[in-house]
């Protein structure tokens, strides 16, 4: 059973979303990288880019498959986790914590009311 | 055997090489003074080795391949089928491979005879009006109907409405991706569970934004679409278009032909359904037949006749052909040269000796193979569809035990002296095995592989383990993918 | 049929195996009305001794390199073929093998293009290669669509010295996808750097130049690169001709973001077009956005050194709809016939045969150069060929030529080029000995008198 975390806002497309002082960071959550399998590489996003909600903001791949990763907000990239790029099983080992993939600047903290809390996302994986 | 077989380059010395110069008469060197001393190349790092070497290191490599005259080689949806010598021998006479595609048309007549007989024939054998024979391969003549489809609706001047391209969910990758690379958006249909289009979901696709639908028939189940005039005559009322992908054509060849079934469009896959062989991934021919409506949007060029009341095969006619871009409707070139002459030289040779007499033998003993093999495992393996198949059936090693998968019993085939079969494909299948034996199949091969496949099944209950290591009895093991992909090496560096 | 090994009394054995009576039950699910009641009228099946006579006869209608002296280049090459290319190529377990996807029983096609890539990586001096492409117009094609998407960018520019059978591929490719090419003008024969200069801007993605051009000339590369890269423009480089990259220094050399174009020219005869060898090298930060296949080293289970398909993910059967390119058969054969080929005349033997080509055309330009009712437009540094005008109708030269046993290309390049009344291309390899230019020298003094 994949791990889902409480503190976190979620995505159907399987992102996570963690809130702090007007700054999302954004990751993978632990049911898609089980699905994924080995990673093995994520490319790098653009700083400095604004994006949408929905928008593709980067590629995640593994030996069988490639994932977009949609962003779950709108707003500016500010940092992408060059750790990720060097070392991308740290997705698979720690989704929630050193696998993070990048930081928006939120454009509109509302949008945050329209992703799933927890306890959604848990239902939704178990559907 | 020999299992790690050095690069050339381990073996290289200065004092080595495999080739000699031809006498010349112009011995002066006008390099220094014609050529920019800045633009000579300093450095080539290219290995120096002997003849013997070169001769010895390929064919130790090709004992590491398996090919068609190793045995069964059930590739579903490859049609892997014997390539016959006599494709080869024909195609390498000096009078075909050493003529130029730049040539005039007076001094290629006997190419032009060839082509031009040969789009004739796949008229005849697909039922459609005019063929190029331009695309290289299957999915560059998926990429060359989509544009015909866009074409033909910028023409009607609704080329800015007509924005979707609708493909089943089973579909072949290449479909999808051909359709975006020619600027459409792509729809999925839902597939029924024999992989049928799925009527309603095609209902409700339907739009006046709809260009056309792929499909792939038999499709990738190995099932015949049913409902294909239904499909055919929604799609036409609609306005739109019938994409035809000829990749399992061999199922029908001699029997029926898509042209009657109302698609405007078809490429068929030369290297799989006309015996040319695949060459570890190529070269292929992928030739692309339309209907009337169609023709003026064909790449170029196409070879005309001067007088079309000629009756064919008529050698008189040759001087009367020639290439030409006719048409300023065209989607315009789609390659550099005008086609992959030496494939369709293999095709047009397998294509007469099959003849009117032979060529419905080829669809009849491909979809009695594929029976049998179904019918001869589906108590053993999970069957999903119970009705007969084409040619090819499709299994699943979902029901096994002890975790076994469909890439387990693929791999343990291997220690069995088999090519596996296609496996994971069609994705609306889990855990699937397509097999397809072909026509050129023997029975006592086919029998031998479904004992290999009956002792398999048994041994993931008693040894899984068996499975889960294999194969053991191939040069090498299973392999590290992960690591290939993270500590990419794909080109020799100079140490 | 004896490409059926199956009997009657098989057909029996299988028809009861399955519980049918005949095979017509297995095709009940086509409606009726599509079963053909005559088979398609392709003529009587033919033995094989029939049709090898037929498709002789056939071929000694056309007129072949055996029979005529060849001139003709522009986007094939007539160069010499070592044995050993077909002998290897001609190895079953080669031409009938299916693309490599399963590695245990494919190493002898992965290891083999591992060494083509190799090959091309160090020929182009870029840092990877993959598979194969189709060809040299399809190369360039999905190139410029590679890197248009990696920078976001919608207008790429081309050399207006492009074959122009390579700028209508690029323009059918690059309709669909929106994008927009603005041509660079020439002067003199090669690409005009000050036009250049002017038609850079941050709009532009990509510039597409080709080298030696259409006219034979070998541009400057290195200027160009200059000009893109202080604007931040990705540079593509098409080689067609590859037995240039011999001789002249790579576009790797002058930091081209790709190289790409057509390998014919290594271990394949013409073939009145094919299936020729396209090929994609790239840099550093275009090797994951490439299309097409790409064979990678590794160790199996064991720790052997093995290589596999790598960098699957991008490709149409997982991608799909969002694949970078719909590619999947390639031109794998091709690629083989050019790793034994590149192999057999090894480091020494390309330099060689490069220096030969350009000896020999250099050669044929000066005994050109001054016979009466020819001109030679551009006086350039040119590899094996160049652009000669015609004081006569082309295609009376080539008539008159053509009786003379001599094969010159059927593009008249005023077809292309309005200001180019006459012209053709005359290519000049190792095949064509002195002898045989110094007969062209000859014919043409007397056919243009």
């Amino acid at each position: 059973m994949s791990k889902i975390r409480e503190d976190l806002f979620y995505t159907h497309t399987d992102e996570w979303v963690k809130v702090d002082d007007g700054i999302a960071t954004i990751g993978l959550t632990d049911y898609a990288q089980e699905h994924l399998g080995d990673i093995v590489y994520v490319e790098p996003c653009d700083e400095d880019q604004d994006v949408k909600k929905e928008d593709v903001l980067t590629t995640v791949e593994s030996v069988k498959s490639a994932s977009d990763i949609y962003s779950p907000v709108s707003g500016k990239i500010i940092s992408f986790n060059s750790e990720v790029e060097e070392e991308s099983s740290i997705i698979n080992k720690e989704p929630y914590d050193g696998g993070w993939i990048c930081k928006i600047e939120l454009s509109s903290e509302e949008e945050i009311k329209e992703l799933m809390t927890a306890e959604e996302y848990k239902a939704a994986k178990e559907d | 055997m020999k299992k790690n077989i050095e690069l050339l380059y381990a073996l290289s010395h200065e004092e080595k090489t495999g080739y000699k110069l031809p006498y010349t008469e112009i011995t002066q060197d006008y390099v220094n003074e014609s050529l920019p001393n800045d633009w000579v190349r300093k450095e080539l790092f290219l290995p120096n080795v002997s003849e013997v070497e070169v001769a010895r290191h390929f064919f130790n490599l090709s004992k590491l391949n398996y090919g068609v005259e190793d045995g069964m080689y059930p590739l579903g949806s490859c049609t892997m089928k014997y390539n016959p010598k006599m494709n080869e021998h024909v195609a390498q006479y000096d009078g075909f491979q050493k003529t130029h595609p730049l040539q005039a048309d007076n001094t290629v007549s006997g190419n032009l005879f060839l082509l031009f007989d040969l789009e004739d024939m796949l008229c005849e054998i697909t039922g459609m009006d005019a063929f190029t024979l331009s695309p290289a391969a299957g999915a560059h003549g998926e990429f060359t109907g989509i544009l015909l489809i866009r074409k033909y609706f910028e023409d009607k001047g609704e080329a800015d409405t007509r924005t979707i391209i609708l493909i089943p969910e089973s579909a072949h990758g290449t479909n999808p991706a051909s359709a975006v690379a020619a600027g459409f958006d792509v729809e999925e249909i839902k597939s029924t569970a024999t992989g049928e289009v799925d009527l309603d979901s095609l209902r409700e696709k339907l739009s006046d934004k709809v260009a056309g639908i792929m499909l792939t028939n038999p499709n990738t189940t190995g099932m015949f679409e049913s409902n294909i005039k239904e499909i055919a005559a929604l799609l036409h009322e609609n306005g739109s278009l019938l994409y035809y992908d000829g990749a399992n054509l061999n199922a029908i060849l001699g029997i029926a032909r898509p042209g009657d079934m109302g698609f405007d469009i078809v490429h068929l896959n030369i290297h799989k359904t006309f015996s040319t062989p695949h060459g570890g991934g190529g070269p292929g021919a992928g030739p692309v037949g339309v209907k009337e409506h169609l023709i003026s949007y064909l790449p170029e060029p196409i070879i005309g006749i001067e007088d079309d009341s000629i009756e064919l095969p008529d050698m008189d006619i040759e001087e009367k052909l020639y290439r030409m871009n006719r048409m300023d409707k065209s989607i315009g070139r789609i390659r550099l040269t005008d086609s992959s002459f030496s494939v369709l030289v293999k095709a047009y040779a397998y294509i007469l000796t099959l003849g009117e007499e032979h060529i419905h033998e080829v669809g009849e003993n491909a979809v009695l193979n594929a029976n049998y093999i179904k019918a001869m495992l589906k108590d053993f393996l999970y069957s999903p569809i119970a009705l007969p198949c084409m040619h090819e059936c499709v299994l699943s090693a979902s029901k096994l035990e002890n975790g076994i998968t469909a890439l387990d019993i693929s791999k343990r085939l291997m220690d069995y002296g088999f090519h596996p079969p296609t496996n994971y494909f069609p994705l609306i299948i889990p855990e699937a095995l397509m097999i397809e034996p072909t026509e050129t199949e023997t029975k006592e091969e086919m029998d031998r592989f479904i004992t290999a496949m009956k002792t398999i099944v048994r041994e993931s209950k008693e040894n899984p383990a068996l499975l889960k290591s294999a194969p053991t009895n191939t040069p090498i093991r299973r392999t590290n993918d992960t690591k290939a992909a993270k500590d990419l090496d794909i080109a020799y560096k100079r140490r | 049929m004896r490409f059926i090994p199956t009997t009657s009394s098989d057909k029996k054995n299988m028809m009861d195996s399955i519980g049918i009576e005949n095979v017509e039950e297995l095709f009940r699910s086509i409606p009726s009305e599509y079963l053909l009641q005559e088979p398609p009228g392709i003529g009587e099946a033919m033995s094989e001794q029939d049709v090898t006579q037929f498709l002789s006869e056939l071929s000694k209608q056309n007129v072949s390199f055996d029979d005529a002296s060849c001139f003709i280049g522009e986007i094939a090459w007539y160069h010499y073929v070592p044995s050993i290319v077909q002998s290897v190529t001609s190895m079953p377990s080669f031409y009938t093998a299916y693309t490599p996807y399963q590695p245990e029983l494919s190493q002898g096609t992965l290891e083999a293009i591992y060494e083509f890539q190799s090959y091309m990586v160090h020929l182009t001096k870029m840092d990877a290669s993959n598979a194969s492409m189709y060809d040299g117009a399809s190369a360039a094609a999905e190139a410029m669509i590679m890197v248009l998407a990696a920078n976001r960018k919608k207008t790429a520019l081309v050399s207006s010295l492009l074959h122009p059978y390579l700028k209508k591929v690029l323009y059918t490719y690059a309709l669909p996808r929106n994008i927009n090419l603005v041509e660079v003008p020439s002067d003199d024969g090669s690409i005009n750097h000050e036009a250049l200069q002017k038609l850079v801007s941050d709009d532009i993605g990509c510039c597409i130049v080709q080298s030696p051009n259409t006219f034979g000339i070998i541009e400057d590369l290195a200027e160009i690169s200059s000009i893109l890269k202080e604007r931040k423009i990705a540079s593509i480089a098409v080689v067609l001709e590859s037995f240039s990259l011999g001789l002249l220094q790579p576009p790797g050399e002058y930091d081209f973001d790709v190289v790409c174009g057509e390998a014919q020219s290594f271990g394949m005869y013409p073939q009145f077009g094919g299936p020729g060898l396209g090929y994609m090298c790239v840099a550093e930060k275009y090797i994951r956005k490439m299309p097409g296949r790409i064979i990678g080293k590794t160790v199996d289970v064991d720790n052997q050194p093995c290589y596999v398909m790598t960098l699957r993910a991008r490709e149409q059967d997982i991608r799909r709809n969002k694949a970078t390119s719909n590619i999947c058969t390639n031109n794998a054969l091709c690629a083989l016939q050019a790793t034994v080929f590149l192999s057999t005349v090894g480091q020494k033997g390309l330099r060689d045969l490069a220096k030969r080509n350009f000896n020999h055309a250099h050669y044929a330009f000066q005994e050109l150069n001054d016979v009466e009712g020819i001109t030679i437009p551009y006086k350039k540094p040119f590899f094996n060929e160049f652009l000669v005008q015609f004081n006569k109708p082309l295609d009376y030269v080539r008539d008159e030529l053509l009786q003379r046993d001599m094969l010159i290309s059927k593009n008249n390049f005023a077809d292309y080029f309005s200001y180019l009344k006459n012209s053709v291309i005359l290519s000049f390899t190792e095949m064509n000995s002195k002898a045989e230019i110094d007969l062209l020298r000859d014919a043409l003094k007397e056919v243009l008198k």
